[in-house]
C-alpha cells in the first residue's frame, strides 16, 4: 500500500465518520432550536 | 428499478422537509439568514454541502482524469488557504455589520450605484449553472433524458422547497444532502480503489506524469487559475452563511471543520478521477467519454444495487444543496440589492418575501439557459469567479479593512471598473482568440505572447484597483 493509498483511506474515513458525528449534533442543535422556538411562540 | 425508487423517494422527502420548515418563516431576515441563529454542526453542513457541487465532483474527477494528482495540490489547496484567511479576518467584522448580503456592505460604505453592480456581479456569480449542467449530464447518462430534462426537474424540486421555506429549508435540507454525499462518496471510494488495484495499478497504467503536484501545465497558467481562489473572500455563499451564524466563533469553527472535509472529498474525488483515466487507458471505458462523466460512470460500475442507488442520490443531493443555496442568493440579490434600493425603499417584509420567490424561479430560468450553453463545468466555473472577483474583491476588501471613511466614487470606480475590463477581455477573446486545444481554453495572441482565458484577472483586478485610487483621490467623503 502506498502513501496515496493511505491517504485515500484517511480520506474515505473522514468522510464517513464525520459526516455522521456532525449530524448527530446537528439533531441535537435543531432540538434546542425548536424547544426555543416553542417557548418564544408561548410567550407572544 | 430499486435505484430509480430511492432517487425519487430522495426528491418527495426534500419537498416534504421545505413543507414542514415553511410555518416556521416570521419574515424577511428569517428566509434569507434564519434568524441569524445557526449553529457550528448547521453551519458545517451548509458550507460543505452547498460550495462543493457537482462542479467539483464531476469536473475534479474529469480534470484529475487528465492532469492527476495537480488538481488536489495546486488547485485545490489555494482555496483552503483564502478560506483560513476568511475565516480568521472576516468573520468578526462581518457579524458586527449585521448585514443581510454581500452587496448590503457595499450600500453601507459607497451607497446605491456600486451595491447595484456588486448585485450584479453577484447574481450571475450565483447563478447555479454548474450545479444544473452536472444534473443535465446525470439525466443524460442515467436515464437518456435530453439536457434540458435533467436540468429542468432538479431545478424545480429545488426551487419548491427554497421558496417554501427560504433559509431555513434550504439549511436544514442541506445537512441531509451533507451526509448523503460525504457518506455516498466514503462508500464509493475503497470500491473503485479496489477495483483498479490501487494507486500502485494506476501508476503502472498510466506511468509517473499524474503524480507531479505541480502538473505540467505552464506556471503562468497555474498561478492564473490559484488566483481564481481569491474568489472566496467574495463568496456570497460564505457571506450569507457568516450573516446566519450565530456569532464569529461559530463561523471559525466552521470554517476549520469545512477546510478539513474539503480536503478529504477532494482526494476522493481525485483519486476517483485517476481510476477513471486508468479504466480509459485500459479500454475499460471509452477513450473519448466526456471528462466530465468519467465520475458518474465509473463509480455505479464497482457498487452493488441499492448502494449504487445511495451513490447516485449522493450525487443528486450533492447538485441541489448547491443550487437551492445559490438560487436564494440570485433571488436576494435581485430583489433586496436591486428592486429595493431602487424601486421601493419601503418595501415590507411580505413584497420582498413574495418578490423573492419569484426572482427563485426566474434565476432557476437563467441558469438552465447559460449551462445549456457551456460545453464544459471548468470552463464556466472560471467565466463566473472571474467575475465575481474582479468587481468585487477591491472594493469590498477595501470597505472591509481600509481605514478611513470610504468615498462612494471609489467603490463605484473600482466595482464599475473591475465589471467593464473584465466583460471587454471576453469579449475580445470570443472576437479575436482561438482554442488552444493543450489546456482545453481559449487564447489571444497579443504582441507574440498568448493570452490565455485564465489570466483575465490580471487584466481586470489592476483596473479596479486603478478605480479605486482614482475614485478615492478625486471622489467626494459623503
Amino acid at each position: 500500500m502506498t502513501a496515496w493509498d493511505l491517504a485515500a483511506w484517511a480520506a474515505g474515513g473522514v468522510l464517513g465518520l464525520a459526516a455522521p458525528i456532525i449530524f448527530v449534533a446537528f439533531l441535537r442543535d435543531l432540538r434546542r432550536l425548536l424547544r426555543r422556538s416553542e417557548e418564544d411562540d408561548g410567550h407572544t | 428499478m430499486v435505484d430509480l425508487t430511492i432517487i425519487l423517494a430522495y426528491l418527495a422527502g426534500m419537498i416534504v422537509l421545505g413543507y414542514l420548515v415553511a410555518g416556521r418563516i416570521r419574515g424577511f431576515a428569517d428566509f434569507f439568514v434564519a434568524g441569524r441563529a445557526l449553529t457550528t454542526p448547521i453551519l458545517v453542513c451548509t458550507l460543505v454541502s452547498s460550495y462543493y457541487g457537482l462542479d467539483v465532483l464531476f469536473g475534479d474527477a474529469g480534470d484529475a482524469a487528465r492532469e492527476g494528482v495537480v488538481v488536489w495540490f495546486t488547485y485545490g489547496r489555494p482555496y483552503a488557504a483564502v478560506m483560513l484567511v476568511a475565516a480568521f479576518l472576516l468573520a468578526d467584522r462581518l457579524q458586527r455589520g449585521r448585514f443581510l448580503s454581500l452587496p448590503d456592505i457595499l450600500a453601507h460604505h459607497y451607497g446605491r450605484p456600486a451595491q447595484v453592480a456588486g448585485a450584479v456581479a453577484s447574481f450571475f456569480y450565483a447563478l447555479p449553472v454548474l450545479a444544473i449542467m452536472g444534473l443535465a449530464a446525470m439525466g443524460q447518462v442515467l436515464f437518456g433524458l435530453p439536457l434540458w430534462a435533467g436540468a429542468l426537474v432538479g431545478s424545480l424540486v429545488s426551487v419548491a422547497y427554497t421558496a417554501m421555506a427560504g433559509f431555513w429549508g434550504d439549511a436544514l435540507t442541506d445537512t441531509v444532502q451533507f451526509v448523503l454525499m460525504c457518506v455516498s462518496l466514503a462508500i464509493a471510494l475503497p470500491f473503485v480503489l479496489h477495483g483498479v488495484g490501487g494507486f500502485q495499478g494506476i501508476r503502472d497504467t498510466l506511468g509517473a506524469e499524474p503524480f507531479a503536484p505541480l502538473g505540467s501545465a505552464p506556471p503562468l497558467y497555474t498561478v492564473a487559475y490559484s488566483l481564481t481562489a481569491l474568489s472566496v473572500l467574495v463568496e456570497p455563499l460564505f457571506y450569507q452563511r457568516i450573516f446566519a451564524a450565530q456569532d464569529a466563533g461559530t463561523v471559525r469553527r466552521a470554517f476549520l471543520w469545512g477546510i478539513l472535509l474539503w480536503a478529504a472529498y477532494d482526494w476522493a474525488v481525485t483519486t476517483i478521477g485517476m481510476a477513471g483515466a486508468t479504466m480509459m487507458a485500459k479500454g475499460v471505458l471509452p477513450h473519448d467519454l466526456p471528462r466530465d462523466q468519467i465520475l458518474l460512470r465509473v463509480v455505479p460500475m464497482y457498487l452493488p444495487v441499492g448502494v449504487s442507488g445511495f451513490f447516485l442520490g449522493g450525487c443528486l443531493a450533492t447538485a441541489m444543496s448547491t443550487i437551492d443555496s445559490y438560487l436564494l442568493i440570485a433571488a436576494g440579490n435581485i430583489v433586496y440589492d436591486i428592486y429595493r434600493p431602487l424601486a421601493d425603499p419601503h418595501a415590507d417584509d411580505r413584497t420582498l418575501l413574495r418578490y423573492t420567490r419569484l426572482s427563485l424561479v426566474l434565476s432557476a430560468a437563467v441558469s438552465i439557459l447559460i449551462a445549456l450553453y457551456f460545453e464544459r463545468i471548468k470552463e464556466a466555473w472560471n467565466f463566473m469567479a472571474t467575475i465575481l472577483t474582479s468587481t468585487l474583491c477591491v472594493p469590498l476588501l477595501a470597505a472591509l479593512f481600509l481605514p478611513g471613511k470610504r468615498k462612494p466614487l471609489a467603490g463605484t470606480l473600482s466595482a464599475c471598473g473591475g465589471l467593464l475590463a473584465v466583460l471587454l477581455f471576453f469579449v475580445a477573446l470570443e472576437i479575436w482568440g482561438a482554442p488552444y486545444g493543450e489546456l482545453e481554453t481559449r487564447a489571444m495572441t497579443v504582441r507574440g505572447f498568448q493570452v490565455l482565458r485564465e489570466y483575465a484577472l490580471f487584466v481586470a483586478l489592476p483596473v479596479s484597483a486603478l478605480g479605486y485610487v482614482i475614485g478615492a483621490l478625486v471622489g467626494r467623503g459623503e
